[in-house]
Parts: structure tokens; sequence; C-alpha cells
């Protein structure tokens, strides 16, 4: 297991490299850089070009590539261009923000799926079960930006329960009510999804033999359903709440941004909009550390929970 | 982004010229003037919650190295300028009561008033020129540019009040740029981003960039203590949250609303929209360098096709005014009023067309979502060319480097910016020499009454000069001012003592230390 585990994060270690330079790559060929953001509507060469000098834009793109790397080996992530501040801090103070967000959703998400999935499974084909399922696909296509208009429309606009915005309240360690409507948005299309595989595995479950077997030997039916059932249903579900994880963080850079929270989907955006290399590339190294990382803790639990379901990956 | 031009640093955008009025060197207004939308008794106390589009977390407190319209309205909070822009966009006096200029336009003297910074030391002409001094060294700095003129080591702070600049040519002009972006007074030139000290109304509690700001009172202010206990600044990039904020309750002041907010909005009855004069300039600006525009019939045909009233309506909402092709608008200084309004003459763009053996003629308009209404009056206009035969293509460029993309390539873009004085318009746009002479237009005799504009302390005389290279600007330049947009701003309705006949940029915009609660 210890060589197991030691493979994949070195694995991990190569993916989140391999992804820092495409980013840095990527982020160097796009049209305008720092420097033309700062020079604004004021874009005279001359003053670009002195601006591009001062933040060290003017160095060959490999050179600022291997400075970044070596700078990285010993931890340091570097200084945004356009505030001068270390992007680690940078990202520490956006990432509760971002994390209370993601947790929140993930609880609302596994009680919910585990709930829904149980009834559905339990009825299987019953009206209750088509009806699920119809709403479950139609929501499920429905995009984050669109669902979080939505919700602000009709719980704060028509409704007045929750404040439209975050704009003027602060964050939601203060004001915990601004998590409603970001959590609601995010957490809509994963409870869709997770309930549909959650829902599938258990009635495979359901139907299997050492199901049948435990039936057989006169257990009551919420131990079989709990303590047989459950356990093996929840193995291939773990490893889909690690791509839930995932899309919760793709999620994040929409709906902060939408609702004003200060987390670290809306610094992405603003690193990228602004052309914030530095920046860009520590909010991306982060989050590419984050998703290789819960994708080995869900294989991990997986492992667990039903060794031979996994294999031996 | 929000509305046109978010960052309107257009006034930090010049060069060392600039536009003004100082008759033979004696300050001209250092009385502010009193705001009109004043109502009621000014009450004390409370906080103002502001929003406004910022930075984000690569902002800074630092108002020397950002130039959107937060970094402006936070900057007069905190801080002073020697100058500032009346409503007319003339310099009036702040930190300065007075200023004047030698016979040869070249040494500048200031005279300054009693002030003190926050932290109680007097404010200096030392720290003004200190000022002057780190803008120089930073090239970032928004005002870098426009300090470039300055004889920096024949400068001098004469005596603690008063202040000598040697320009290295003669600028009459040079009152402009001390009032521009990024030029407020710090002590030794210097500002502790932990803990900003200024002169300005408001002192510094606490910053969160990207977030808010949160200002106290300064009863010391040598123009008397602001009305508010605190004022925070909150920052909110999406135009959409701000003006819902509003209406929550969770903000006092939005910055920057879009018309059509603004018509859902206007029928509440808990808030006031503010339009704000001579906002923006709507215009589109050909490339006189170059084919087809390096000939002024096509040109000119180009502002004849043009539907004005339609483009106003579908893009203002049939708000502010109808452009002339002429940067400024009425009631600012230099402007000329009377020349013609340019009117739609379709036969006469066709003639003109033909005479210029351009029937049929293809190019395309690079456009962007920069500023709203941007792309909408771009296509706008491609279908009003396709009635007289001229087929535009419109080329959508993104937001974040627009700017830089059009100011050498293409043939025609859309164009736009705020208020400023009508020479920083010449100075900065219309000129030859202009850093941001998007049009390419070169015109000698414009070039050579600029130069006599810089050279003459009568006022009279370059109000002369600058109306006939308003009207060279408007007969052969290659801007189609379509429209001038007001600039809206939004506030709970127990907010008083907002101008709202002040224009962006100007000394009365955003003066939070003149508005109270009225509840």
């Amino acid at each position: 297991m210890t060589r197991y585990v030691l493979r994949r994060l070195a694995l991990g270690l190569v993916q989140v490299l391999v992804v820092a330079v495409v980013i840095f790559l990527l982020t160097a060929w796009l049209p305008g850089d720092a420097a033309t953001v700062l020079a604004g509507d004021n874009p005279n060469q001359q003053a670009i070009d002195a601006i591009r000098r001062q933040l060290g834009l003017d160095r060959p793109l490999l050179e600022r590539l291997g400075q970044w790397l070596a700078d990285l080996a010993r931890g340091d992530l570097g200084r945004s261009l356009l505030s001068g501040r270390p992007v680690g801090s940078l990202l520490v103070e956006r990432l509760p923000v971002s994390a209370l967000l993601a947790v929140c959703s993930l609880v609302m998400v596994v009680s919910l799926a585990i709930g829904l999935s149980v009834a559905a499974a339990n009825r299987e084909g019953s009206r209750f079960d088509r009806a699920l399922t119809s709403v479950l696909l139609a929501v499920y296509s429905v995009p984050e930006f669109v669902i979080v208009v939505l919700w602000v429309a009709v719980l704060a606009g028509l409704l007045g329960l929750l404040p439209p915005t975050a704009v003027g309240l602060g964050g939601p360690f203060t004001h915990p009510v601004l998590l409603v409507l970001p959590v609601l948005a995010l957490a809509v299309r994963p409870v869709c999804s997770h309930t549909r595989i959650m829902r599938a595995a258990l009635l495979e479950a359901l139907r299997s033999d050492y199901v049948a077997h435990a039936r057989r030997v006169g257990l009551a039916e919420w131990r079989v359903q709990l303590t047989h059932a459950m356990p093996n249903a929840l193995a291939p579900s773990v490893q889909h709440l690690a791509r839930v994880a995932e899309a919760l963080l793709a999620g994040t850079l929409v709906v902060e941004s939408i609702y004003g929270l200060n987390g670290l989907g809306s610094l992405l955006a603003e690193a990228v909009a602004r052309r914030d290399l530095p920046l860009i590339q520590g909010t991306v190294t982060l989050a590419a550390a984050v998703t290789i990382l819960l994708n080995l803790g869900a294989d991990l639990v997986a492992r667990h929970l039903s060794p031979t379901a996994v294999g031996g990956r | 982004m929000s509305p046109l031009f978010d960052r309107r640093r257009s006034i930090g955008a010049l060069g060392v010229f600039g536009a003004t009025l100082l008759t033979g060197g004696c300050a001209r207004g250092s009385v502010n003037p009193t705001p009109s939308g004043v109502a009621g008794q000014p009450k004390k106390g409370g906080r103002l919650r502001v929003a406004f589009s910022g930075a984000g977390i690569t902002e800074s407190l630092d108002p020397r190295l950002n130039s959107m319209y937060l970094d402006g309205a936070r900057g007069k909070a905190m801080f002073d300028k020697l100058l500032a822009f009346g409503g007319d966009m003339a310099p009036v006096g702040r930190l300065a009561e007075h200023w004047e200029a030698g016979p040869d336009q070249q040494v500048w003297r200031f005279r300054l008033r009693q002030a003190e910074f926050h932290d109680g030391r007097p404010v200096k002409a030392s720290d003004a020129l200190d000022s002057i001094a780190a803008v120089l060294s930073t090239p970032k700095a928004v005002a870098a540019q426009q300090y470039r003129g300055i004889d920096l080591r024949a400068s001098r702070a004469v005596e603690d009040r008063t202040l000598e600049i040697r320009l290295r040519t003669p600028n009459s002009e040079f009152p402009d740029v001390m009032c521009s972006y990024g030029t407020e007074v710090m002590p030794g030139g210097k500002m502790d981003p932990a803990k900003p000290v200024g002169s300005g109304p408001f002192q510094f509690v606490a910053h969160r960039p990207g977030e808010t700001t949160l200002l106290s009172r300064f009863d010391n202010y040598w123009e008397g203590p602001a009305h508010f206990d605190e004022l925070e600044f909150i920052v909110a990039n999406d135009a959409g949250a701000r003006i819902q904020a509003l209406g929550a309750g969770q903000v006092d002041y939005v910055d920057d609303v879009s018309l059509t907010s603004a018509r859902t909005m206007d029928r509440r009855s808990d808030m006031r929209i503010y339009r704000l004069p001579l906002g923006s300039h709507r215009s589109f600006v050909m490339k006189c360098d170059r084919p087809p525009f390096n000939n002024p019939d096509v040109r000119m045909a180009m502002k004849l096709l043009a539907d004005r009233n339609e483009l106003r309506r579908a893009v203002l909402h049939d708000t502010g005014r109808l452009g002339n092709d002429l940067f400024g608008g009425p009631g600012q200084h230099y402007f000329a009023a009377d020349l013609p309004q340019r009117e739609m003459d379709r036969e006469r763009a066709r003639s003109l067309l033909r005479k210029a053996g351009a029937e049929g003629l293809a190019f395309t308009l690079d456009t962007s979502d920069s500023s709203s209404g941007m792309k909408e009056a771009a296509i706008s206009l491609a279908d009003q060319a396709a009635q007289v035969g001229v087929k535009v293509s419109i080329n959508l460029l993104g937001k974040e480097n627009y700017w830089s993309e059009t100011l050498e390539k293409g043939v025609m873009s859309s164009y736009g910016g705020g208020a400023m004085p009508i020479g920083q318009h010449f100075a900065t746009r219309t000129i030859s020499a202009a850093t941001n002479n998007y049009s390419r237009w070169n015109n000698a005799e414009v070039d050579e009454l600029y130069r006599k504009v810089l050279q003459t302390s009568d006022e009279d005389q370059r109000g002369k000069l600058y109306h006939r290279m308003q009207e060279l600007h408007h007969a052969e330049g290659g801007h189609l001012v379509w429209g001038i947009g007001d600039y809206l701003v939004a506030a709970s309705a127990k907010v008083a003592g907002i101008d709202a006949a002040a224009p962006t940029n100007s000394l009365q915009w955003s003066r939070f230390d003149r508005v109270w609660l009225n509840s």
C-alpha cells in the first residue's frame, strides 16, 4: 500500500508540474500581458516597454519559467506582478472561503445523494423513481451560472429570503447566510449526478448474491442495506465524489464571481483578466495539487471499502 | 465589465501637456463650486458604504499606481493633489491656493495652503516635490508620462509652502498635469502600504485588497471635516451585483450603473440615479495614415452616413447628447459649441465616395466588449454603412488588450473616453506627437497651433487657437464622435449632497466628504 501511495504521489507531482508548465506557456501566448493591462487605454509602446522592464517581463520566456520552477522547488510561488504581494499569502487569504464553500457543498451533495438514492433504489421502477430520474436528468443539464442566477432571482429577488449578493456584507465567516445561495448553486448538479450513480450502484448491490444471502439468513433489512449493500455501492461513488470535488473547484470560479465572494475562484478570474502570470500559476498549481490529492484519497477509500472493485491501480 | 470605461483614466492618460486657462498665472477659482444636488441641512455621523469596480486582489491603496475610478475616488478621500479639475474641467486649487508661471511658461510656482497630514505633520513644498520624484522613478506610476517634461534637478522647494517646478519646454497647460490621476502629495513622497498617511478628509483604518477599505473622518482636514464618521469602499466588479447590493440596502452608493439597470431602478423610490454629464465620448476612430481613410473625403463620408440619432437611441437609450466629431461637450471650457451639428447626409456621403473612387468600399471595424455599448454601436454603424453600399466587417477583440491592439493596427476601431480638458484631448489624441493618437492624424497646422497654445499665457488667445484647432478636427480629423454619454451612479434616497452636475474625474465627483445620510 505504501509503495502504491508513493508511486501515485510521484506521478501526481509530475502531473502538477506538467499542468504548471502548460498553463505558463498558454498564458504567455495569450495576447497582451500585465504591462498592457497596466498601461490601460494609454498603451503607447514606450510606456508598455518601461512597465515590462520593471515587471521583468522583458526576460526570455524560458528563463522566467526556469526561475519560477526553481522558486517552486523551494516552496516559493513568487510574487503577484500587479500587487507585488507573495502569491502564497494571497492563496492563503482566499483559500478559506473556497474551502468552506466546497466542504458545505460536498456535505450537501453526499447527504442528499445518499437519501435520494436509497429512496429511489428501494422503489425501483415506481412512479417516484421514474419522476426523480427525469428531474435529476433535466436539472443536470442546466449550467451553474444559470442556476445561480435563477436562485438569486427567486430566493433573493422574488421572495426576499436571502441577500442577492455578498457585496457589502463581508464574507461567509461573518455572515453564514451568504453560503446558502452559492452552496445551492454549486450542489445542484453534483447532487443529480451523484444520486444517479449511487442509485445504480445500490441497485446492483441489492441484486447481488451476498445481499440475497444476507436476506436468506434472516438479517434485518436495514442491516442488510447498511452493512452489506451500502459499502459496496459506496466504492464507485467515492471515486465519483472526487470528480464532484473537482467540479466544485471549477464551479467556484463562476459562482464566487457572480455572487461577489472573495475566494480562490474569483482570485483566478481576476488573475487571468489582468494577466498576472505568477498568480495564475500559483492558483492553478494549487488546484491541480488538490485535484490529484482528492483522487488519490478517493482511490484509497474505495480500496478500503471494496478492494476487489477498485483493482490494483 | 461595466458601462463605459470602468477605468476611466483618460485623465491619467496624457502627455506632459494639458489644457487650462491660467491667465498670466493667476489661480483660477480656488473656491470649490457648491454641489448642485444638495438637499437639506447636512447631518453628522454614520458610515457611508460605496461600491466600485476595482482591480481585485491586485489593487493597491497607492493612488499613484492605478487609474480606475475606484483609485480616483479613494485617492481623493485619503490624499490631496495640488490642483483638481473643476466642473468645466479647468483647474481649481486644492493644496495649492495660488499658482503662476514665469513669462516663459517654463517655470511654475505653487503656493501651498496650510494643511496637515493625518499624522500631524504639516504639508510642505518638499513633500510635493518628493512625490513628483517618486512618480518619476516608478515607470508604472500613472503620472510618470505626464511628469516627463519636469526638470526635477532644477525644481525646488523654495520655502516650506512654495514649490517651484521647472519644465524642459514651455507649457502654459502644466496645471492640468497637476490635476491628473496619480499626482497625490504624500509625506516625503512615500506611502506605507500598511498605514498610508495623506492629507485628505478621511484617514486609513483597514484595507483588504480587492474587498474593502475602511476610512475614518480626519477632523483637521483643511477644508473642514467630513459629515460621515466612516467611509467604506467596497470592491464589486460585477455591475449587476453592485446595483443589487444597493437595492438590498447592503451599500449606500454605487458607481457605474448600466443604462438598463437605471431604467429599472428609476421606478424605485428608495434610490436615485444620478446622470453625470460629459461622462464619456462615444466614437469611432479612423486611421488617417493608411487607405481607405488617408483620403479626407472617405473620412467625411463615414461621418455623414452615420445616423447619430439612431446610435444614441440604440446605445444610449436616448440619454446623453449627440456628438459632433469633437471631444468634450457643451459647458466645457474652450469647447467649440458654435460649430454646426453634423447631420446625416447619405447622398453627400455617396457622392464623396464616388469622388474618392471608393464606391463599394469594404473594411474591417475593430471593436470589443471593453465598454458597454461599444460592440452594439459598431454593429449599428455597419448596418448604416451598408445602406450606402459600404461593407463593414466587425472584428471583435478581447477587452484586456483592446487598447494596445488598436493603437497601431487596423483601419477603424471603436473608441471612447471620459471627461478631460479640451487641451488634453488634443495633447493626447490629436496632435501628431500625441501618445494616444489612434487616428494617426498628422496635421501640421494643428501641431503648430498647439505649440502656440503652450507658449501663450493669454487665455483669450488660447481660446481662439483652440477654436481653430477644433474647426480643423471637426472638418478633417479621424474621429467620428457620435455621442456623449452620461455617466451613471446610484445612491440610496437617504444619501444627500451628491453633486449631479460634476463630470467624472472632476473635483466634486465622488466627494464623499461632502455628502451625508438624511435618516
